[in-house]
């Protein structure tokens, strides 16, 4: 069991007004993400899964509680800061991809690395070794529209993992694709994670996840309901 | 931590016939900016202010020009004996009284042109300071002699030195040509007042004196002493206050201009605000996404900023070149009651460079508002598909 | 009609799109209509002479050389002509530099004759023929200066170095410009030394189709003589003193036009951007049944609305404007005050009605024909 935590949330809440209503979107929400692990958190819509990944990501901010990601308490951080620690910690899959439709999938996969103070040549290294490792080697100056639904993913996939961050955080990375590309989205980011023992969370409500994860949270209603472990976990992945 | 410039570069393609549109309308308002600032800039060479600070003009109380003005032998005896006038070495006073006309002349292209022709005495070319003949000689009184300024020679059949040439009814030997410092000056024909007035057969009349100030006198208390005394009851100003006046026509256009150049920014940039809040509601998920990569709000603004600007200096560098024929117009004014004035319309460096400036304003203003809405955006909302 | 509701109810929509197009179409329309308005009056100026029977004569060498009084018999004797008026410009100002009152010393036998158009007040000639010292004066000046008939003023001139002082005996309705007064030459010659000097003679022939022959009848009357006679119609005499600031009213119709390409893509760039934000509407709508046609002319009929909005407050604020500030300005001479004549205004509405309508076109166009499939794809 390991001692350190990629995630600690302490009795998170997240509350917003919309008109006149006040929401809860996560109540009291308290779970500890181990390292090195490939996560999925599920739930039906409304769930908060989404809150809970924005507020691992510090993209939202809890109402209260405290969250911690790779040890630095992001709760208290000021703004400016954040936007740095994200770029140095966090990679971003999103649903529909994301991507910049004005740059290539080289200049997009670039992008991170621009916050950073590696030169124009290790940029190149690095944005390579990461198509390659998706799988797109080949694809460097294509533009989005010119890529299909699996291969923008891919794309931002290497997106995610050009700057070699703690966390890798998927929000239904797989929500848009149909079933061959979705099951090859799965097995790419689980083979990412043992090559390269990356911590991945993955907010999904595809129920093909759970043979890919390490464990699986369940939420409902903003309420952490249940962790599973699958039994099935062998080396490899799926 | 700037987001690249490619990204400004191609989005502003993307959305091309809205920025082409925007573009559009600065570059017009550049180009009406550039035409103005031209004439204008034309307009203040001509009347170039070589005024001297120890000269006076006197005219007839209430003319505003030269050519609106008179005035009798019997005044401007009156006037040249006051003690605050200088004396050259000889004790006369340097007063000049001058018939300052415009005399058709048949121009180089068949039109008829107005002839700046200017009589004086020989005390004259003393008393305009700067003024020397730089070749040939001053003209001898009572003779039909003249000279003419380094700016006319060539301009018309004859007008070089040595040649005769024909004004108003006689013939004329151009004897001498003289410089003036650039000034307008140099556009006119000097000759005898004398001569002048007897060819013209009007009289003894004069429109002007121009004199000296004697060293340390009193200047506002001789202005007042020439308008007070009855004998002379004329109206004196330093040569600087009456190209002030002169030049009010050009500074009245100016502000013309730059009124309708300013009212037609409104427009350019009311466009250009509302090409960009356009531009940042379609690109909502790229900014979210910009953010969450870790990109900070003040990069998100200053990209926009910056597309901003890249559209309005484009176009301000096209409605330049559109303007560029200006250059090519040179022709004469003149209002009514006030002399000609010939002037070549100019863009200068200078101009350009305000043009510039002025659709980098344009485009800052523009985009400021749409920029700062992308910058606020929360990014959760921004990456929420709605 | 339905439509109109639908119309007017979409640019409701967004309210604040529409008052900023609205008004920065008016701005736009309010530059232009002030701006063409100058070369407007200048070339109706032009037109009011083009047909008249005077001819004006002075000397080739300009108005610095005058003419001998002498010249008058000879010209009254000339065939073709009705009657001669020997004049002088007397050029004065009333208190201020600023009071100009350019006026003409003229013999007062054949004013009635030679000026004919020019609406003298009943009884005004006759008084003006019987005192010396007896002036007429144009409405304008009547107005501006508060004077009334009887009154005595004094000028004082500037080109001359007198000081004239007159009675008014009546007025002018449509003189040579709005500010200018006519007094007996007679006079002035008495006060500067009868030197029997002529600034210009105007002379009256009898029927439009001989003024080319008194013209040259009269110029080679005079060839070879001290004073050479200069003689033209009316109509040129006044196009030589406007067409020394033509330039000018060409740059000012060219940024009229500029200034109306300029609102014409603002409002292009709006129109296109609103229509694509509604394409999804577009879309529904067409797959309910409205035809193509219908929805391109709901669409052009928006943007013609604003547009024409646009226009009306434009136009009429410089129309107001103009009328307020009904100056001479110095731009025309003495010709003529600027003001913005019925065809301007008419010519403003066109320009904000063709904007309407061709910003909106090609957009609305494309956007009534898309593919109503395709529309519905993009809904996302």
């Amino acid at each position: 069991m390991n001692q350190t935590y990629a995630v600690e949330l302490d009795h998170v809440t997240r509350t917003y007004k919309r008109d006149d209503f006040d929401v809860r979107a996560l109540d009291d929400v308290t779970l500890r993400i181990p390292e090195r692990r490939f996560v999925a958190i599920m739930g039906p819509s409304g769930s908060g899964k989404t809150t809970l990944l924005n507020l691992i990501t510090g993209i939202d901010h809890a109402t209260s509680g405290r969250v911690r990601v790779g040890r630095e308490e992001i709760t208290r951080m000021k703004e400016r800061d954040l936007a740095a620690w994200r770029a140095r910690h966090i990679g971003l899959v999103f649903q529909f991809y994301n991507l910049i439709p004005v740059l290539t999938a080289f200049e997009n996969v670039e992008l991170p690395l621009l916050l950073t103070d590696l030169g124009k040549a290790e940029r190149r290294s690095h944005v390579e070794a990461a198509l390659k490792a998706v799988g797109l080697a080949d694809r460097l100056t294509h533009y989005p529209r010119q890529l299909s639904g699996g291969q923008e993913q891919r794309v931002a996939i290497a997106r995610a993992i050009v700057t070699d961050p703690t966390i890798v955080v998927a929000d239904e990375p797989t929500g848009d694709l149909d079933a061959v590309s979705a099951e090859e989205i799965l097995s790419l980011l689980s083979h990412l994670s043992r090559q390269f023992n990356k911590t991945i969370v993955m907010v999904t409500h595809d129920a093909r996840a759970e043979r890919v994860v390490d464990s699986t949270y369940r939420l409902d209603k903003g309420v952490l309901i249940g962790t599973d472990v699958p039994t099935a976990v062998a080396g490899g992945g799926r | 931590m700037a987001i690249p410039f490619t990204y400004t570069r191609r989005s502003l393609f993307v959305r091309r016939f809205s920025n082409a549109m925007t573009g559009g309308g600065i570059a017009l308002v550049v180009t009406v900016f550039v035409i103005v600032m031209a004439i204008v800039a034309g307009l203040d060479h001509a009347i170039r202010d070589t005024s001297s600070p120890h000269t006076l003009i006197v005219l007839r109380r209430g003319s505003t020009t030269e050519t609106g003005s008179s005035l009798t032998l019997d005044q401007f005896d009156a006037l040249k004996f006051l003690t605050a006038i200088r004396r050259d070495s000889t004790g006369s006073p340097l007063a000049s009284p001058e018939l300052a006309e415009q005399i058709l002349i048949a121009g180089p292209n068949g039109s008829l042109d107005d002839l700046a022709v200017r009589g004086i005495l020989p005390v004259g070319l003393g008393v305009h300071d700067g003024i020397r003949v730089a070749a040939g000689r001053m003209f001898t009184p009572g003779l039909s002699e003249v000279i003419i300024g380094r700016g006319l020679v060539g301009r018309y059949p004859g007008f070089t030195l040595g040649s005769r040439i024909h004004i108003g009814r006689r013939f004329w030997t151009v004897v001498g040509v003289f410089e003036a410092r650039g000034s307008s000056f140099e556009s006119e024909v000097w000759g005898d007042v004398h001569s002048l007035q007897e060819d013209a057969n009007r009289g003894v009349v004069f429109q002007s004196i121009r004199l000296e100030v004697a060293p340390d006198a009193d200047v506002p208390a001789l202005i007042q002493r020439i308008a007070d005394d009855p004998r002379i009851n004329l109206q004196a100003e330093t040569e600087s206050d009456y190209y002030q006046e002169q030049s009010a026509v050009a500074r009245q256009l100016r502000l013309l201009g730059l009124l309708v150049a300013g009212i037609m920014s409104i427009g350019a940039i009311f466009a250009a605000t509302n090409t960009m809040y356009a531009a940042v509601s379609a690109r909502t998920t790229e900014i979210g996404t910009l953010r969450a990569l870790g990109f900070t709000p003040d990069a998100i603004m200053a990209s926009f900023l910056l597309e901003s600007l890249v559209l309005a200096v484009g176009a301000a560098v096209v409605g330049t070149l559109l303007a560029m024929p200006i250059n090519l117009l040179s022709t004469s004014f003149s209002a009514p009651s006030a002399a000609t004035m010939e002037f070549d319309c100019r863009v200068t460096a200078s101009i350009v460079g305000q043009a510039l400036l002025f659709a980098a304003l344009m485009g800052l203003a523009g985009g400021w508002l749409p920029a700062r809405r992308a910058m606020r955006m929360s990014v959760a909302a921004a990456l929420r598909r709605s | 009609m339905k439509f109109t509701s639908l119309v007017f109810k979409n640019l409701f929509r967004s309210r604040r799109r529409t008052v900023l197009t609205v008004l920065s179409i008016a701005v736009s329309l309010f530059v232009f209509g002030a701006l063409v308005s100058l070369p407007s009056v200048a070339n109706q100026v032009l037109a009011d002479t083009a047909s008249s029977v005077r001819i004006a004569c002075h000397t080739k060498m300009g108005i610095a050389y005058p003419l001998p009084e002498a010249y008058k018999l000879k010209i009254a004797t000339t065939p073709h002509v009705v009657a001669v008026t020997p004049s002088n410009y007397y050029a004065a100002i009333y208190h201020d530099p600023t009071d100009q009152i350019p006026s003409i010393a003229a013999d007062p036998d054949n004013v009635e004759v030679m000026w004919s158009d020019w609406g003298f007040s009943p009884g005004g000639v006759e008084a003006f023929k019987r005192s010396r010292t007896a002036a007429l004066a144009a409405e304008g000046t009547m107005k501006h200066y508060h004077f009334h008939v009887g009154q005595q003023i004094q000028l004082r001139g500037t080109t001359y170095p007198v000081d004239v002082t007159l009675t008014i005996v009546g007025t002018i309705a449509r003189g040579p410009a709005p500010s200018f007064m006519l007094f007996h030459r007679d006079y002035l010659e008495e006060l500067g030394g009868r030197p029997g000097k002529v600034d210009n003679f105007w002379v009256r022939a009898d029927n439009s189709r001989t003024v080319p022959q008194v013209i040259a009848a009269l110029n080679a009357q005079f060839a070879n003589s001290s004073a050479e006679t200069q003689c033209d119609s009316e109509a040129a005499f006044v196009g030589g003193f406007i067409g020394r600031i033509r330039v000018f009213f060409t740059l000012a119709e060219l940024f009229g036009l500029i200034v109306v390409l300029t609102i014409g893509f603002v409002a292009a760039n709006t129109a296109a951007m609103s229509i694509r934000e509604r394409r999804n509407e577009i879309a529904v709508m067409r797959s309910i049944g409205f035809a193509a046609r219908v929805i391109l002319l709901l669409l052009v009929a928006e943007s013609v609305v604003t547009a024409l909005a646009g226009g009306i407050l434009g136009a009429g604020a410089a129309f107001t404007v103009l009328k307020v500030f009904a100056v001479s300005s110095g731009a025309l001479g003495p010709f003529a005050a600027i003001h913005m004549p019925a065809a301007v205004l008419l010519e403003t509405l066109a320009a904000a009605m063709l904007i309407g309508v061709l910003s909106a076109y090609v957009p609305a166009r494309a956007a009534s024909r898309l593919n109503i499939v395709d529309a519905l794809r993009l809904v996302n």
